[in-house]
């Protein structure tokens, strides 16, 4: 019912936004005076978004529909990637690409800069770490040159 | 007789007596006026040796109290002097029982004495110059240990440096695609471990 929509969302930020254009959404929804929940797709949410909420909603009770889209994001799993670089969102298509062909469908990014780690990622989910940054690779080459 | 001369009878009358009373008042005011002067002249006399008097006296006092200030003086200074040299005979006797106390106990201890003092002497030669030798082992080792120190310190800081540097030369290095290849590389091998 909601994978539609929750596909589109890769990251943790992504997924903020989202609620907030939603939480708007519902303050609007017993709004008679400005348009309604109409007005506020117009003008509070995302193009791209809207059209998805606006097909999501048709036929169905609106508030009951929101409620279940936020519960739904809500209860997406997080990958928290640390990266020595901000990504490109091409960057964040290929590693969500690579997670959904790698079964992680229902997981969103949440994703950290930290320019100490020189190149690589330090990978944590559901409770493991795992670092395959650059950063301990130079440390061990360094090390071993003393 | 008639009234008319009884009239000038006694105008006469009145006018006689009116001349002794005036006559009287003149003789008695002349009489006061000298007494007055006379009166006058003997206040002066005696205002003058009063005066010369208080002065006599003012002066005699001055000269008693001049008098008695310098024999005041002249006793003082008799004092002090006979304290100055009171007290310099008796340092002198003083200084010179002393020495005199101190020259005898010294000569009757003098001779155990420098034993003592050249075997204490002795003594603490030695003593010196094992502590002196202790000293410079003791500060040649911390200097050692100083320079050794210094060194790794040294090479700790200079290799602190190439570490960041070539790994600030490492991350700049890389494109953006190195970079996306070295993230899935870091995500297959995490796959590989099981964290995924």
């Amino acid at each position: 019912m909601y994978s539609e929509i929750t596909q589109t969302v890769k990251t943790a930020d992504e997924r903020d936004l989202m609620l907030s254009e939603i939480e708007s959404l519902k303050s609007a929804l017993f709004e008679t005076k400005n348009g309604g929940i109409e007005n506020a797709l117009r003008a509070n949410v995302r193009a791209s978004v809207a059209s998805f909420l606006r097909k999501g909603m048709e036929g169905k009770n609106a508030s009951g529909y929101l409620d279940g889209l936020i519960r739904e994001l809500k209860g997406l799993e997080e990958l928290k990637l640390i990266l020595a670089i901000e990504p490109t969102e091409n960057m964040i298509d290929t590693i969500y690409s690579w997670m959904i062909s790698n079964s992680l469908g229902n997981v969103i990014l949440n994703i950290e800069v930290d320019k100490r780690i020189i190149a690589g990622a330090q990978i944590s989910f559901r409770g493991k770490y795992f670092d395959g940054s650059l950063s301990d690779l130079v440390d061990s080459v360094l090390t071993s040159k003393k | 007789m008639n009234d008319i001369t009884i009239i000038f009878f006694g105008a006469s009358v009145a006018v006689c007596i009116l001349a002794l009373v005036t006559f009287f008042v003149v003789v008695s005011y002349h009489k006061a006026l000298k007494r007055q002067r006379e009166l006058e002249i003997e206040l002066n006399k005696l205002k003058l040796e009063g005066s010369t008097e208080v002065n006599r006296i003012l002066l005699e006092a001055q000269t008693k109290a001049s008098e008695i200030i310098k024999n005041a003086q002249i006793k003082s200074q008799e004092f002090l002097n006979a304290s100055e040299v009171f007290s310099g005979e008796f340092r002198e006797k003083f200084q010179q029982s002393i020495l005199a106390g101190s020259n005898q106990i010294i000569s009757s201890i003098s001779k155990d004495v420098s034993a003592a003092v050249q075997s204490e002497m002795k003594a603490f030669g030695q003593s010196l110059n094992k502590s002196i030798d202790t000293l410079v082992t003791k500060t040649n080792s911390d200097l050692e240990a100083y320079k050794k120190h210094a060194v790794e310190d040294l090479n700790a800081k200079i290799f602190k440096i190439v570490e960041q540097t070539t790994k600030k030369a490492i991350g700049k290095t890389l494109t953006k695609s190195e970079h996306e290849a070295i993230i899935l590389k870091a995500l297959e091998e995490a796959k590989k471990q099981n964290v995924l």
